[in-house]
Parts: structure tokens; sequence; C-alpha cells
């Protein structure tokens, strides 16, 4: 019996022991990059953010680390924390995150002049690239910044930009879109119009420029061109433009086209 | 021998249960969670479950006519008393099953992303303001209508708010 309860204990104390040294591998003798794919597979959980506090602890010099730390923070509105771990990926690896940090000043805080710095310095650290922050053309970017900065022609000089550097058949169709807004903003009507039916060349499915063209006929008086480009926006509305974390500046809704509908 | 087993044992039976209470802990705290405070929440308002909560962004949570839609309705009726000059006010909230909202929580930044404190007081009327807003239209979960965490941001520039999105 006493044995028998003697290796009942062994056998208890090495089960906790062991479970002991697996907490640990996982949590600290792990390789990192394991390591960050796991807390990064977990994005937002307690456990998460415990298996990047040991990493950034363990490796200060790892940018990525740092970098995914802060997602979950910014998407859920805590830009303080977000920002402090994002900047310490800036400032160890600029190359790979300025991008994303403007582009996160861009679309999440809209705060258009600290996004173009962003973007400009990482420009400017690679004079021969096009660069694509979070895999957006950069002139694209630029030119939403001075779109939201209300800076027209600026905007209008970026989208164009953004054409040139991807070419008209692989350009992102909104920068179509955005010039004719641009255009339109300027009362540049006939120019406006051109630029929406480029971007109709691309994809014959782009709500948000039929809508642009029916805003801009209705803007000349040709209230039946008007008419029949809203018609058409309404049938493409299903295609438009959307993303699940934060509303476009171009965005454009069924109570645009109801809205815009009255006044035809 | 038999007292160093002994002590073997217990030792990593406590250190073993205090890692496994540690790790329930982390697995269901999650980033953003936002918990009820009978000081600030009202008590008419209740998630439909007590499941944990996911973000907007998880489960398909959704405004009728999207951010536009809200700062149509509330740019006219929003006021600034109280609130900073300057920044970017965050506003985190539960939209539950039925499209109602609670559990409000304000976080403010400056233009160098630094912390601004907001006084309770200035953001109780723009609490009021969004539990207004009648819109939402609550994610879901496997084609069942769920509970989420949404989140407004408005733009304070010179006193004025310039930005609802």
């Amino acid at each position: 019996m006493k044995l028998f309860l003697k290796i009942i204990k062994i056998l208890l104390a090495t089960v906790f022991t062991a479970y002991i040294g697996l907490i640990a591998h996982q949590l600290v003798f792990q390789s990192k990059e394991k390591r960050f794919h796991i807390a990064g597979n977990m994005q937002g959980h307690g456990w998460s953010q415990t298996m990047f506090g040991i990493l950034n602890w363990q490796h200060p010099d790892y940018a990525a680390a740092f970098f995914e730390r802060s997602v979950p923070f910014n998407k859920r509105g805590d830009y303080v924390t977000g920002f402090y771990y994002l900047n310490t990926a800036v400032d160890l690896k600029p190359l790979h995150h300025l991008g994303y940090r403007g582009y996160m000043k861009l679309r999440f805080l809209r705060d258009y002049k600290a996004a173009l710095a962003d973007f400009d310095r990482l420009d400017a650290m690679t004079p021969n690239v096009v660069d694509a922050p979070w895999g957006e053309d950069i002139d694209f970017l630029r030119g939403e910044c001075y779109y939201g900065l209300k800076n027209y022609p600026k905007a209008l000089e970026h989208f164009e930009q953004s054409v040139a550097n991807q070419g008209a058949d692989w350009a992102d169709v909104q920068a179509f879109v955005y010039q004719g807004l641009c255009h339109y903003e300027m009362q540049h009507f006939d120019e406006a119009i051109t630029a929406f039916e480029n971007g109709l060349k691309q994809y014959d499915t782009t709500c948000e420029a039929y809508f642009g063209l029916a805003k801009t006929y209705l803007g000349v008086g040709d209230t039946i061109s008007a008419r029949n480009n809203l018609n058409k926006a309404q049938e493409t509305l299903p295609y438009k433009h959307t993303d699940i974390y934060k509303e476009y500046l171009n965005e454009i809704y069924q109570e645009d086209l109801d809205r815009l509908k009255k006044r035809l | 021998m038999k007292s160093k087993l002994n002590i073997w044992l217990l030792v990593s039976f406590l250190i073993a249960a205090a890692l496994s209470l540690w790790l329930y802990f982390k697995q269901t705290t999650k980033v953003g969670d936002i918990f009820y405070d009978s000081a600030m929440d009202s008590a008419e308002f209740n998630p439909c479950g007590d499941y944990q909560i996911l973000q907007y962004y998880q489960v398909g949570t959704y405004y009728q006519g999207g951010k536009k839609a809200i700062k149509t309705e509330l740019l006219p009726k929003v006021k600034t008393d109280g609130l900073p000059q300057n920044g970017l006010l965050t506003v985190r909230f539960v939209v539950n099953c039925n499209g109602e909202t609670g559990y409000f929580r304000t976080k403010m930044i400056d233009a160098n992303i630094k912390e601004i404190e907001v006084p309770l007081e200035a953001s109780k009327p723009i609490y009021a303001l969004i539990a207004e807003l009648k819109g939402w239209v609550p994610g879901q979960i496997d084609g069942n209508l769920t509970d989420s965490y949404a989140q407004i941001a408005f733009k304070l520039e010179n006193g004025k708010i310039t930005d609802i999105f």
C-alpha cells in the first residue's frame, strides 16, 4: 500500500512538473518566431499579450513583436497603448513599419497630416521604389490624405500618380473615382465625367463611379444622364467599396442614393 | 526521502494550480473588454447573454447608412461643453443583440497620441445621444444575433467637432 501511494505521488509530481515545464517552454524557451506565430493567432487575448510581453522583454530589438502587439489595441480604440508599441516597432525598423503606421493614422485616426509625414518619410527612404503601405499604393494613400484635408488639386495629383505607378489596368479603380471626386469638388465637371468613365472602363460595376457621374450630370443640369447613372449606381451598390474596420472617405450607402433621387 | 517527495508533490501542485488559474484568467480576458460598473452604467441596458462579447468587425455589426448617417444625426446635436479643445475622442460601447447600446467608455488622445483626461460629466451627454441612435444592426454568429463591441470617434478641432467616424 505504501509503495502504491509512493508511486502515485511520484506520478502526480511528474505530471505537475511536466505541465509547468510545458507552460514555461511555451512562454519563455520556444523560438521567438514560433511564439510570435502562436501569439499572433490569438490576437487580442490576454494570453497573446502576455506572450508578446515576454517576447518584448527577451528580444527588445524584435520589431515585428511590437508591431503585432499593437494591432488589437488600435483596432479597439486604445490608441495610446497601440501606438506606444507601434512607435517602438517603427523606431526599430522604420522601413518595415512606417507605412502601416501611416495607414493607421489615415484610416483609424483620420490625422491626415501625421499620415502624410509617415508616407513622405517612407518614400524618402526608398528613392527608387514605389512603396505599398499595407498593400496599397503610396500615392493612392497620399491622395486620400489630401482629399481628407480638402486639398483637391494636390489630392488629384497623387491619384493621377497612383494610376501612373500601377498602370491604368492595374491601378485601384477607386483612384479614378477619387480623381473624379476631386474634379467634381473643383467644379471641373467635364474632367470629372472622364475620370469616372475611366474607372468604369476598368470595372463596370463600380457603383461609386456611377454615383459620381449622377452627381456630376446633375451639377451640369443633365437630369436624364443623372437619373440613368443613379439607376446604375443602384444596380451595382452590392459591389460597393467597403471595409470591415473603418468607413472609407468616399464610401456610399443606400441613403446617399435615396437623397440624390429626391433631388432629381 | 519521503519528506522530499511530499515537498516536490506539494510545490509542483501549487505552482501548477497557480499557473492554471493565471492561464484561465488570461484566456478569458481580452483587449478592450468592458465590465459593468454600477457607478456609471445604466441598469436598464443589458447584454443578451453572459458569453464573451466579440468585436464589431468579427461579427459584422454595423449602423444603417454607416458612420456617415451617425455623423449626420449627431453633428447638429452634440455639444462640446467640458470637453478638451483638440484631439480624437473615441467612445467604445456594447451593441446588444436587440441593437440597443450601453456600457459606454471614453478614451481621448491629443495630436501626439498621448492620453487626455475627459471628465465623465462631459462624456455623459454624448453617451445619451449615442444611446438614442436607432439604426444599429447587431452582429451575427451562425445566423444568431449577438452582442458586440462598437466604437465611434469624434474629432475635435479648436473646440468644435469636425468629424465623426
